[in-house]
């Protein structure tokens, strides 16, 4: 069901593929809070959806960057489907602004870790793509459809929780 | 002792929870992925169409025409061929989608871990 003729043939998208699958499985353990059964469902998914969209890939970019951003797009409209993945305005933002930003030690990281893994969806996936993988807030507006303020406000306040969470 | 900014914290929390290499299962239905022929829309339609024409036009225009025996056998017998293939066609398209064919292999994997 490939829908234009693709720049790759269905041979090295296999291959490219198969040196992309761990980006990919991270990819779906990060959206599905780590649970092993659903990045494996999501992997194999997003083969099948990056296959049909091969005819899309201009080769303007190297091809493991377009399967990346499509698999997070693909996983993220997933979420939103399942409406684990809010993507409305937050009103009432009181939090302020001005905060002083923690420092953390070796020892704090694994309870970091687990306070991470505990936050919502609108809070955790932002944070992610922020800090881990370094994306800029307009290109996460761009695959997650929330605005810039609200996902500023949504990161701005994961870590307020998490900075609570942190002093109990 | 080393300090860790905000960024750097979540970098090395999130790296650590959520940074594996896929497991060697999903590898293997991938690879079972990557072996199904995918077929377009209209060819799908036309094999089926192909498949039937035989016990169709049987069917419309069976009164019409005069048959020997040994014509109606040949007819009956590709009848049920064309049957036999229809079902193997729609058994076929439901293991073309990942997730059937995913939960096919493992009922298969199962099997032989009880053999």
């Amino acid at each position: 069901m490939l829908q234009d003729e693709p720049l790759l043939s269905k041979d090295d998208y296999d291959r490219e593929f198969e040196k992309a699958l761990d980006m990919i499985y991270s990819i779906g353990l990060k959206l599905y809070r780590g649970n092993e059964d659903d990045a494996a469902d999501f992997a194999q998914s997003v083969y099948v959806f990056a296959l049909k969209q091969l005819g899309k890939f201009g080769g303007r970019s190297a091809f493991s960057t377009w399967l990346y951003r499509l698999a997070w797009n693909f996983g993220l409209e997933d979420l939103r489907r399942k409406k684990r993945l809010v993507t409305e305005t937050i009103d009432n933002f009181d939090i302020a602004a001005d905060e002083p930003e923690p420092v953390f030690e070796e020892e704090e990281i694994e309870r970091l870790r687990t306070h991470i893994a505990t936050l919502p969806d609108n809070y955790r996936i932002p944070l992610i793509l922020l800090f881990f993988e370094n994306m800029p807030y307009a290109e996460i507006s761009a695959i997650t459809g929330m605005k810039e303020g609200t996902l500023k406000a949504n990161v701005h306040r994961a870590k307020h929780i998490l900075r609570q969470k942190m002093e109990k | 002792m080393k300090k860790f900014s905000y960024p750097e914290a979540v970098h090395r929390a999130v790296g650590e929870e959520y940074t594996r290499k896929a497991p060697e299962a999903l590898r293997f239905k991938i690879h079972e992925l990557m072996r199904v022929h995918l077929m377009k829309p209209w060819q799908f339609a036309g094999t089926v169409l192909l498949l039937i024409a035989t016990p169709l036009s049987f069917y419309l225009f069976g009164r019409k025409l005069i048959y020997s025996e040994e014509m109606l056998l040949m007819l009956n017998i590709s009848s049920g061929i064309a049957v036999f293939f229809i079902i193997f066609a729609g058994v076929a398209h439901r293991y073309a989608d990942p997730k059937n064919k995913a939960e096919l292999l493992e009922r298969i994997n199962a099997l032989r871990a009880r053999i």
